[in-house]
């Protein structure tokens, strides 16, 4: 089973009550945030309810919002190689 | 004696290459000035003269083709922006981390045990110790053929500049640089060797190896010494609000970790694909 990830990355300000209330539906509260959804007719309606705010994924797994994350944060770079005594 | 200052700081801004020298020039003008007769003084400088002018004329003649500054027009180099900070005046705090850090949590162990350990570490407190060393890249991936030819023309060249990302931040350092990170690095204390293994480029004066986004960790070898933290001076913000008489006073007070950088070594070929 394939799952939508669909990304706010426009913000609803300024657009009307209606569309607005579809991005509260897909649970977008704020720009830059990632939900996923499974793939069916009623969300593949509400994406196109508000196709010009979202960029839209179609991928295997939903990821948890702790994996969502991870992806965004960057690696340390560096890691203790030696301790001095303590 | 402004005059040396005056070229090692220009060799300096043009030059990277060159720090280590940097350093020696401006040890010698001071013990000139405390210890020694003018005469003396002269000498050492005729001396530190043609010690520069012989190593580095070709700098020197580029310095003066390529930049359209004199070197008069170059502020002394305590005036530097980078050097006016007032932190080197403020007093060192050393302080051990609150939770004591196990030696089990140590990369001395391999990765699997290690993930043992780590597991019954409370997450609060997992956040406190510093990453462990990750599982070694095998040797079977090969290079890039374009970085097989070209790495051991880097290599030949003498000093070397690496880019090194900490928490994706870029850091450009030769050896021997210290860094003042603009956080508090937390679980670490002075002493420590951190090994930094994410460099998004490596090179010297006429080569650059660029990272697709970093250089591959078993091309280098860069390590970096916790030399303490500095803090900044104390910072107050009033806040106030409209129509009120009340002036909230907020006190801040940052502390911040220096590092030392190490030798940067770079692995020959052999080393990386044996």
């Amino acid at each position: 089973m394939s799952y939508f990830r669909i990304t706010l990355l426009r913000s609803g300000i300024g657009l009307t009550k209606r569309t607005q209330g579809v991005l509260k539906a897909l649970g977008l509260r704020h720009r830059m945030t990632t939900v996923f959804y499974p793939v069916t007719p009623e969300v593949a309606g509400q994406i196109m309810r508000v196709k010009e705010l979202v960029s839209v994924e179609e991928v295997e797994k939903p990821l948890t919002k702790a994996e969502v994350k991870a992806e965004r944060t960057p690696e340390p770079g560096f890691y203790l190689e030696k301790a001095a005594p303590r | 004696m402004k005059f040396v200052g005056l070229i090692a700081l220009c060799l300096n801004r043009l030059n990277p290459d060159f720090r280590g020298q940097n350093i020696k020039l401006p040890a010698i003008e001071d013990n000139s000035d405390q210890h020694q007769g003018i005469c003396n003084a002269l000498g050492r400088l005729q001396i530190t003269f043609t010690f520069a002018f012989t190593m580095f004329s070709r700098t020197i003649r580029r310095s003066i083709l390529d930049s359209k500054i004199s070197s008069t027009a170059l502020p002394p180099t305590f005036l530097l922006p980078i050097r006016a900070r007032q932190f080197n005046s403020t007093t060192q705090h050393v302080e051990t981390p609150p939770g004591d850090l196990d030696a089990s949590q140590f990369p001395t162990k391999s990765p699997s045990q290690l993930a043992e350990s780590a597991a019954p570490v409370p997450k609060t407190l997992r956040s406190r110790i510093p990453p462990l060393a990750p599982a070694p890249i095998p040797n079977s991936i090969a290079l890039d053929p374009s970085v097989k030819e070209m790495l051991p023309l880097l290599i030949a060249q003498p000093s070397h500049y690496i880019s090194v990302h900490i928490h994706g931040k870029p850091y450009l350092v030769t050896g021997g640089d210290s860094v003042r990170l603009p956080f508090q690095m937390p679980g670490v204390i002075p002493g420590d060797v951190l090994r930094l293994n994410r460099a998004s480029a490596l090179g010297s004066r006429d080569y650059t190896l660029k990272g697709t986004p970093y250089v591959d960790e078993r091309i280098f070898e860069c390590r970096a010494t916790v030399m303490g933290t500095e803090a900044e001076p104390m910072r107050t913000k009033e806040k106030k609000k409209r129509r009120n008489r009340r002036i909230n006073t907020v006190k801040s007070k940052h502390k911040y970790t220096i590092l030392r950088i190490g030798e940067i070594k770079i692995n020959g070929l052999d080393d990386i694909e044996s």
